[in-house]
């Protein structure tokens, strides 16, 4: 206390360590020490510690605290701590700023801290990065300040007319730095950075790759290091990688991947292939030995060498739908997916060993084999792969559910991977003369692969052998043409075949050993195509065992599952008119529609529920689930069978008996809409229409003639927000009902007899409950129908007061039996649309009664004693009554009756 | 006399404290306006400002009576729009710069001026204050906008003007007084007053006497608030 009164600048040391006035002292302390020496280390070291604890609390807690800060220029302080290069203190000092970076909120003091380049100086400033720990807390540093990047704060980083990134190049510079941890940062930092939408930057690093190749292979080797560094995290989860999704760290990069390589990559591709300088190749070269080749085509082919790296198939189809998606460059792509499609497991020179701790590239230990073999060999082991994750009997859809989006992105492509994929009998639209320019092609590209690439040198000849054994899908060829192409390879694909018969080892696939067993199909043109026919009709088999096994009734296909292979059988239809291959599928869509039907059929009558699951399911159905910009993460997760994973259902297995109709009921719609397509008829059936043509639905603003209808007349008390107005709101209007709907109105003031229609719900989707305090009362809840936009929700919760409750009773009476004759006709219209016969209405009600018991709630009988007096004597009393009755009454009562659906799910 | 002196026990030497942002296009001369009005000298020539960049300075309205002035300078260029904008939010008043010799900056106040006036917070953004400021007026021989035409815009604006020379140091001090001054016209009327959550306006008793109670806390702290005015 006396020091303090003796000198300004004493080193008083308040007690307590968050506030203004430790601040101050521990600016005295920087200020008193501004030369580091031994012995006034430790003191400082446990000021700028305590500095970062009080900045962080003040940012929080106290806003003149970070004014204190910037007036005494504390910033400045760092910086000279710095420049003196004081080991245990540089630690200490990029701590501080690494707290202070990540844990400033008010954006206004980070913009600070990041502006007048100071912290482009502390970043290019020379640390002794050998030391260890100074390196440590260095690269985390520059981590953190990577996570604050984005398109406002990239100019302190990055200045455009200096050409100056300090960030970027300094990162470069510990690319290779020993140290795994120190590398996987320096990758996380790049794809932070790409990941910022700034033009002018990303015109900075392609500039500067022009310059500079080193940045481009950099790229090039982030992209594969990337990979290499989900692929290391990856082995850590035994069976799904995705299961370390759940830790924030691994599942960062590898969306980042994603993310990054969706918007940012593309342009580094572009601008490389539009110069058409060696930069596009080295780029792809890069990509291709050192991520598709090594990494994701070793994954998808039998394990060879014990210590090698390989992704589970999930991932690796995972991985190569996205490269898929996100890349055009010709060159890679093409060259990737015909080794993919063509190739055998020979094609992989290199791949990933583990060697201890570190993984390296190595190349495959291997007796090098004669391409004379080699062309004797037309095991497309990568392609089987493919083939085999739609083993619906596998234990779950995962694998083929990134199959088929496999399929479904190399349609998508934008590579111009047309030819190859024709090549690979993939059907895709072709050209007039597909075969020839197919091959044309294939022999350019396949030239182009050989000395670009240095693949094996294959002859072109070897290339229209392969092309051409899997030409079936040509219906569009001439026939002439067709059959001198297979007279000229007829031996060599005899032979072919025969070779895949005694390699068809018992792990291959069921399909390829039915294929390989079975004898051309009957009815299959039994020319000499149908022998090379054997490739494609796996693939069909393939796609058609998923439509198959949704019939069974063990199956683990998730709906999702089933929407995209509908959406890929569609793709190829479009571009195939394969007369039998639609009737085969047609007739096995239709056997599994009828299976189906039979499980769905057997609730139809029975379960009260069913009306509100179809219509939720068909909802859902209209919806298009297949995007994969937005799904995510968990289709990576083993299939959930449960609810509590708060995945939607169509994404996950169902559970329990509801779930499973509901399941049901979506497969069924699928299937019925494939079938449909396929054999051309249009749906009249659904969506369910109960309203006769050319008489439309009541709507809200019509102005009907009610001249001899029934009216009520009733006060409606809304009680939550709807179309009608505010809860509290007493609305004069009357209640009629038609064949469906319920409809409140309004009389015209301009024509007698006729009102306009205020509030129109479907009676199906009303529930009515009693008012157990107020005889007068109905409290009404209508649902929306469920659409394509919104899930079930409520469109009127209300009250209904009517003037007596003889009309009460009347009004609940006739919507209670509307509601229920409203249910028969839509039930009955979902019969018919279904085919299931329908169970006599009579019969109906005896075995399973109609009325809902969760729907209807009964409220005290009007009428009843206790309300009978309280009704009898309110006639009489003042206006006043009436509300607080009300009132009372709404406390008393619930409002909104049980959601029947959750009661079920209870129960 | 002035003192650009911010106690050194940072105690409660003043009333009220100010923040002020300073606007204007790059290279208008913002930053040596503030370093000359800080460090009392001319600045060598310098950087362009790369974000914000920020400056305090108390000053005495009347004798006896200190303001601190905190202000922020911001980068003109337009890349750093979205950075600067942040800081509108917590400035009781705007210095809007143009450079006489530059006919473009001074068409661009406008804009600057309206971004100011939608992003200015506190409890009245529309008392807050703005004040047109023209810089290099020692370059006379290149003087591409006549006084008048800022006289003018900023009547109809209904701001102060002055010309000021961060060369020579003519009218820097009385440009800051002026907005000081208004702005302390406006608390003096109560336009303006200070709020929990704004950093615009402070007073500095609320500080000593925040200070105290934590001072308070301490047996011994009793001698730190006989220092306070």
């Amino acid at each position: 206390m006396f020091r303090k009164l003796g000198s300004s600048g004493s080193l008083w040391k308040p007690k307590n360590p968050h506030s203004l006035e430790y601040l101050k002292y521990l600016q005295g302390v920087l200020t008193k020490n501004e030369k580091v020496t031994e012995n006034n280390k430790k003191v400082l070291v446990e000021a700028l510690r305590a500095i970062a604890e009080i900045l962080i609390w003040g940012d929080q807690n106290d806003a003149s605290v970070f004014d204190f800060f910037l007036e005494r220029q504390m910033l400045l302080h760092f910086l000279k701590i710095m420049e003196q290069g004081n080991m245990s203190l540089n630690v200490q000092l990029l701590q501080t700023l690494n707290i202070l970076f990540e844990n400033i909120r008010h954006e206004t003091s980070l913009y600070f801290l990041l502006s007048n380049n100071h912290v482009n100086s502390i970043i290019s400033h020379k640390f002794d990065l050998h030391n260890d720990e100074i390196m440590a807390y260095y690269i985390s540093f520059l981590k953190t300040l990577s996570f604050k990047l984005n398109a406002a704060t990239i100019h302190f980083f990055f200045n455009e007319t200096t050409e100056e990134f300090p960030l970027l190049i300094e990162v470069l510079k510990l690319y290779n730095w020993n140290e795994s941890m120190v590398r996987i940062a320096v990758r996380n930092i790049l794809l932070n950075i790409v990941r910022v939408q700034d033009d002018s930057m990303i015109i900075f690093v392609t500039k500067h790759t022009k310059a500079n190749r080193s940045i481009l292979r950099v790229f090039a080797e982030l992209f594969a290091g990337l990979c290499y560094f989900v692929a290391t995290h990856i082995k850590l989860a035994p069976r799904h990688f995705a299961v370390t999704f759940r830790n924030f760290d691994v599942s960062q990069p590898v969306f980042l991947t994603t993310s990054m390589s969706r918007r940012k990559l593309n342009p580094v591709y572009e601008q490389s292939s539009n110069d058409k300088i060696h930069e596009s190749i080295i780029f792809s070269l890069a990509v291709t030995t050192r991520y598709l080749s090594p990494l994701l085509l070793s994954s998808l082919s039998p394990r060879r060498n014990n210590h090698s790296l390989l992704l589970t198939p999930v991932s690796a189809l995972f991985f190569f739908s996205e490269f898929l998606l996100v890349v055009r460059h010709h060159e890679t792509i093409h060259n990737f997916l015909s080794s993919f499609l063509f190739d055998t497991q020979k094609t992989l020179k290199t791949h990933w060993i583990r060697h201890e701790e570190n993984y390296c590239l190595e190349a495959v230990m291997e007796n090098l084999t004669s391409p004379v073999q080699d062309e004797g060999d037309p095991d497309r082991v990568f392609f089987d792969t493919l083939l085999e994750a739609f083993d619906a009997s596998q234990k779950d859809d995962s694998l083929a559910f990134y199959g088929l989006m496999l399929i479904y992105s190399m349609f998508q492509n934008k590579a111009d991977v047309g030819e190859l994929l024709s090549a690979a009998n993939f059907p895709v639209l072709k050209q007039s003369s597909p075969t020839g320019l197919a091959l044309q092609n294939l022999a350019r590209l396949r030239i182009a692969s050989t000395t670009s690439m240095s693949r094996r040198p294959r002859a072109v000849t070897e290339i229209g052998v392969e092309a051409t054994e899997e030409e079936e899908m040509f219906h569009d060829v001439p026939e002439q043409i067709m059959d001198d192409l297979v007279d000229d390879v007829l031996v060599d694909g005899d032979e072919n075949s025969r070779k895949i018969d005694d390699l068809a080892s018992p792990t291959r696939s069921r399909f390829q050993s039915a294929a390989d067993e079975l004898p051309p199909n009957p009815g299959a043109v039994a020319s000499s195509t149908s022998e090379s026919s054997e490739y494609d009709s796996r693939l069909f088999e393939a796609l058609s065992s998923i439509i198959q096994a949704v019939g069974s009734d063990e199956n683990r296909i998730r709906p999702i599952s089933l929407e995209l292979a509908c959406l890929v059988i569609r793709q190829i239809l479009m571009t195939v008119d394969d007369e039998k291959f639609q009737t085969n599928l047609a007739k096995l869509c239709s056997d599994v529609r009828h299976k189906l039907l039979k499980v769905i059929g057997q609730y139809v009558n029975g379960e009260n529920l069913f009306l509100e699951w179809f219509e939720d399911e068909y909802a859902e159905f209209e919806v298009n689930h297949i995007n994969f910009d937005i799904i995510g993460y968990e289709m990576l997760l083993p299939p959930a069978a449960t609810p509590l994973s708060n995945l939607p259902l169509h994404k996950r297995l169902s559970s329990g008996f509801e779930e499973r109709l509901r399941t049901q009921i979506i497969f069924y719609l699928h299937i019925r809409k494939l079938e449909r397509d396929l054999t051309g008829e249009p749906d009249t059936e659904l969506p369910v229409k109960v309203f006769h043509s050319g008489q439309d639905p009541v709507v809200v603003g019509d102005c009907i003639n009610l001249h001899n209808s029934d009216l009520l007349s009733c006060t409606v008390v809304p009680q939550q927000h709807c179309s009608l107005g505010k809860p509290g709101d007493r609305l004069s209007r009357f209640l009629v009902t038609d064949r469906l709907q319920l409809i409140l109105v309004e009389p015209d003031s301009r024509k007698a007899g006729w009102a306009i229609v205020r509030f129109v719900g479907l009676l199906q989707d009303m529930t009515i409950s009693g008012d157990s305090a107020d005889s007068k009362v109905l409290h009404v809840v209508v649902e929306g129908q469920p659409s394509r936009l919104k899930k079930r929700q409520s469109v009127l919760t209300a009250k209904f007061i009517f003037d007596d409750h003889i009309r009460c009773m009347a009004a609940k009476q006739r919507l209670s039996k509307g509601r229920q004759t409203a249910r028969g006709l839509k039930l009955g219209a979902i019969f018919s649309a279904l085919g299931v016969p329908r169970v006599d209405p009579s019969q109906m009600t005896s075995a399973s009664p109609r009325v809902n018991p969760f729907r209807i709630v009964k409220g005290c009988a009007p009428g009843s004693v206790r309300k009978t007096v309280s009704t009898s004597s309110s006639g009489r009393l003042p206006a006043g009554y009436y509300s607080t009755n009300i009132r009372s009454a709404s406390r008393n009562s619930p409002i909104v009756p049980e959601d029947p659906t959750q009661s079920r799910t209870n129960s | 006399m002035e003192s650009n002196f911010i106690g050194e026990d940072y105690g409660p030497l003043f009333h009220y404290q100010y923040r002020l942002i300073v606007i204007g296009d790059s290279t208008v001369g913002k930053s040596s306006l503030l370093r000359y009005f800080t460090e009392g000298r001319m600045a060598e020539i310098s950087d362009p400002t790369v974000g914000v960049d920020f400056y305090a300075r108390m000053i005495e309205l009347r004798p006896g009576y200190r303001v601190k002035l905190q202000l922020w300078d911001t980068a003109g260029q337009e890349k750093f729009r979205s950075i600067t904008k942040s800081y509108y939010r917590n400035s009781v008043g705007v210095l809007a710069i143009y450079d006489i010799t530059n006919r473009q900056s001074f068409e661009h106040v406008e804009n600057w001026v309206k971004e100011a006036a939608q992003n200015l917070g506190g409890p009245s953004p529309s008392k807050c204050v703005f004040q047109l400021v023209g810089t290099k007026c020692d370059m006379d021989a290149q003087r591409q906008v006549n006084y008048e035409e800022g006289e003018y815009f900023a009547k109809y604006h209904k701001m102060k003007f002055i010309e000021t020379s961060s060369r020579t140091g003519d009218n820097v001090n009385e440009a800051f007084h002026m907005i000081a001054q208004e702005i302390q016209n406006r608390v003096d009327v109560g336009e303006l007053q200070p709020v929990d959550g704004w950093e615009g306006l402070k007073t500095g008793i609320m500080r000593s006497q925040s200070v105290c109670l934590s001072e308070r806390s301490f047996p011994q702290g009793g001698a730190s608030g006989a220092c306070s005015c």
